[in-house]
């Protein structure tokens, strides 16, 4: 892996970021006037424009475009309207939440939906085989407000097991990594099974199989390694989905993460707080496909040494 | 020697029993569908926040709830004491040994500071969303420490009325200067029952009783505001016991909830009234509006049975009133008056063929889920105007930056009546010469005519209550042959409410917990 790959890989990064940080602000801008949505709707257009002074938006967009990026660059992300403090201090609490039902969601899609997509391939065209596919069609098709609402009306309202939502206990995970994991997990669970039918069929394996390795050992050593590559695609694809899915698994349970904030801070226009969640979201993106990018490398050396060849 | 032990661990016991009593008081969560970004009473007055912040700050004079669900009389409060010197000055003594959260005694530099220039009605001004609570204020000043003078340009014989609205929430000034309107709106301090020891926007707020609270001890330990914006999920907290107090039920999830023995279903009427806005104006800037047209307007109006809608929507919670004639300003209500554009589908048509409409597009602008069934109601009445013949256009949005702008036909609003016993604030501050309807760059819809302004500002400045309900009956006929708006119904406030509760509600979004309106069952 030369050095020039990894540079052009961060600079791509942060075009990404400065791409998605242009959009966010524009967007918002566009997006009607964001004092419209911090004082009451029978505000007097003077109130209107006091507030628009003290916050700076009477400046031209391109002067507050320009503050903006200059601020980015420095590690300034900017003041929130709600606080008057840094967007960062609102920000940064909301990370671990997030962090920890995105996490256990994946966990979750990973060693539920890989062992099960798994399974069906080994049983293939059994009851086995279409059970786990027709759960896996269902899971990844029923969208995360319906399922979060079932778990709720069935473990909390019917049996009162868990608590509706909050962050209080750790039993409130439960639900809401469910939700957000399930879904991921159908996905997963069709891809391995596709890719782990695929790799069984190749010659390799038959070879394998012709020179008495056991099949655990096939499976754990040769297929595994195998589909891996494609399945490292998709977590790297899944950890964007998770974000935006967070947003209404987050709402649903009342969980306190960045996903709830991004939606509360909308409605509220605190602007410089809608733009770093952005941020974040478009640089943890970026982040894990370039993780992607250099974990196929190593899984499949010929993948990395193709793009090198490639000038890539 | 052995006695005097037992009699010290006795006498010790018996004092410390009231400390006990405290830490056995119970803490509630109430389940809320969200929160305003700040706790300032002007800078946070909105739905969400009006629901906490009565337990947080004292008015300087109350509303007497106690005794009267629609608070119509008042009581004192901050202030023990009111008094008018002169036609334009008025005198207020506060009341001694109140304390704020953080232990300081309140002043009345406090109160002064409250109601100040500096803070509201001045160049510069720190909130300056409080001028609508302000307008005629000359001078505020502390006299002397006991002392408050206010002055206004004009006589107010109902100035004291003012400062039951957050106006009247005291704040204390040292700190509050020196943590500046944002930070205060974060972490606020007043001189209510309860104070605020957590404050996430996102996701909840968290207050303690104040043991030093002049009014009392405060009957519970801690309410927690959490938000729960599903209602599935407030429900089934609130049936798992999760949740003690759920705010908004659905109209059509009524049933469900009285289904459950451990909930109780609570409705009041609020304290605003919800329209659809008509704009008047023709603004070449944004294309033809055919609104503009009064017989249109009066077309449109006469198409809706508001009191069908209503009844349907709604059953005996709430009324369509005539325009401006509302229970909440008792003096100015009168049953017999009926609005100038009624229900007549003939009326209707007649005003159609009267008027220059020719079939453009009419949009109405509505912002989703803003007021509850108000979505339900626009719909049915599009259908309505369509059946008439108007060519509807309904734009339903998801916030208020994207409704209220030009251009448009229609557009939702609420209009609150904060109490002041007068009309005043729904007449003069909705659809004065000032107000936002005749204002607003982005979404203006109207011009007061000339003589409305000016009977306007005589209702003003009449002390006599006879002759100032004779000049508000000239301002709504005005007001009336313009129609500006729909006047739909008065707005209801709901909640499920667990059963081992005793809770005394209010005609209003305010939930109040403090001493003497709600117990915990045993």
């Amino acid at each position: 892996m030369s050095a020039t790959f990894v540079v052009t890989k961060i600079l791509r990064l942060l075009l990404t970021v400065w791409a998605a940080a242009t959009l966010v602000f524009v967007m918002l801008r566009l997006a009607g006037d964001p004092v419209a949505a911090m004082v009451p709707s029978d505000a007097p257009q003077f109130v209107i424009d006091r507030y628009r002074e003290r916050l700076g938006l009477d400046q031209p967009l391109v002067v507050q475009y320009l503050a903006y990026l200059w601020g980015l660059v420095g590690g300034d992300f900017g003041l929130s309207f709600r606080t008057g403090g840094p967007a960062w201090d609102i920000v940064a609490p909301r990370v671990v939440p997030t962090l920890i039902l995105t996490g256990s969601a994946t966990l979750i899609a990973v060693f539920v939906g890989i062992p099960v997509g798994m399974v069906a391939a080994a049983r293939r065209d059994t009851v086995i085989d279409r059970l786990v596919m027709s759960f896996s069609v269902l899971a990844f098709a029923m969208p995360n407000f319906f399922l979060g609402i079932l778990l709720i009306l069935i473990f909390t309202l019917n049996l009162k097991l868990l608590p509706s939502g909050g962050f209080d206990h750790p039993v409130s995970l439960i639900m809401p990594a469910l939700t957000l994991g399930l879904a991921s997990a159908g996905a997963y669970a069709r891809l391995a099974r596709s890719s782990m039918l695929e790799v069984l069929s190749s010659p390799f394996i038959r070879t394998a199989r012709a020179n008495g390795i056991p099949t655990m050992r096939r499976l754990t050593h040769h297929v595994l390694r195998a589909i891996l590559v494609p399945l490292v695609t998709l977590v790297g694809f899944s950890v964007g989905s998770m974000i935006t899915g967070a947003v209404v698994t987050e709402t649903v349970f009342a969980w306190p993460g960045l996903g709830r904030l991004l939606v509360v801070s909308v409605a509220q226009r605190d602007l410089a707080v809608v733009q770093l969640i952005v941020i974040l979201a478009a640089a943890a993106m970026a982040f894990s496909n370039m993780i992607v990018d250099l974990l196929y490398g190593w899984l499949d050396p010929r993948i990395g040494s193709q793009r090198q060849k490639g000038g890539n | 020697m052995i006695w005097r032990a037992v009699i010290t661990m006795i006498v010790a016991g018996l004092f410390a029993m009231p400390a006990l009593a405290q830490n056995n008081r119970p803490g509630i969560v109430v389940a809320v569908p969200g929160l305003y970004r700040s706790l300032e009473p002007i800078d946070g007055n909105s739905t969400d926040s009006q629901r906490i912040i009565s337990n947080v700050y004292d008015p300087i004079i109350d509303r007497n709830y106690a005794e009267d669900p629609e608070g119509g009389e008042l009581r004192e409060a901050l202030v023990t004491k009111w008094e008018r010197v002169n036609d334009l000055t008025w005198r207020f003594t506060i009341r001694d040994g109140v304390k704020f959260h953080n232990g300081q005694t309140m002043t009345a530099e406090d109160v002064a500071f409250t109601l100040s220039a500096e803070r509201i009605w001045g160049e510069n001004a720190l909130v300056p969303a409080g001028t609508r609570y302000t307008e005629s204020f000359a001078r505020v000043e502390a006299i002397d420490e006991k002392t408050v003078e206010v002055e206004t340009t004009i006589p107010d014989p109902n100035l004291p009325y003012r400062f039951v609205t957050p106006l009247g929430m005291v704040v204390p000034k040292a700190h509050y200067l020196e943590v500046g309107v944002e930070k205060f709106g974060q972490m606020p301090i007043g001189t209510g029952p309860y104070k605020v020891v957590e404050f996430d926007p996102a996701s909840h707020v968290k207050l303690e009783a104040f043991d030093d609270y002049w009014g009392g001890q405060p009957p519970l330990k801690s309410v927690e505001f959490r938000i729960v914006p599903e209602f599935s999920a407030r429900l089934a907290g609130m049936v798992s016991g999760e949740f003690d107090i759920m705010v908004n039920v659905p109209v059509d999830e009524i049933d469900t909830v009285q289904s459950y023995d451990n909930l109780t279903y609570v409705s009041r009427p609020g304290d605003s009234y919800v329209m659809l806005a008509y704009n008047t104006l023709q603004l070449p800037e944004f294309g033809h509006n055919p609104v503009a047209d009064v017989n249109l307007r009066y077309a449109m109006t006469a198409a809706i049975d508001r009191e069908s809608l209503v009844r349907s929507l709604w059953g005996d919670a709430t009324f369509a009133p005539a325009p401006f004639n509302f229970p909440d300003s008792p003096a100015f209500y009168d049953t017999s008056i009926k609005p100038l554009i009624d229900y007549d589908p003939e009326a209707a048509k007649e005003y159609l063929a009267k008027s220059s409409y020719k079939g453009e597009e009419v949009t109405i602008n509505v912002v989703r889920g803003a007021y509850p069934n108000f979505d339900l109601a626009v719909e049915y009445m599009a259908e309505q105007w369509r059946n008439l013949g108007i060519n509807i256009r309904l734009n339903i949005v998801d916030s208020f930056p994207l409704a209220l702008k030009h251009p448009f036909g229609l557009l939702n609003m609420s209009m609150s009546t904060t109490f002041d016993g007068t009309p005043t604030r729904a007449i003069w501050g909705f659809w004065g010469p000032d107000s936002a309807r005749a204002t607003r760059e982005a979404d203006r819809s109207w011009t007061p005519p000339a003589e409305f302004v000016e009977i306007g500002k005589q209702y003003l400045a009449e002390p006599d209550l006879e002759k100032k309900k004779a000049l508000f009956r000239q301002m709504v006929e005005i007001w009336e042959k313009e129609q500006p708006a729909l006047m739909l119904w008065r707005s209801v406030v709901n909640w499920a409410v667990s059963n081992r509760l005793e809770w005394t509600t209010i005609n209003s979004n305010a939930m109040l917990f403090g001493p003497g309106f709600i117990k915990v069952k045993e």
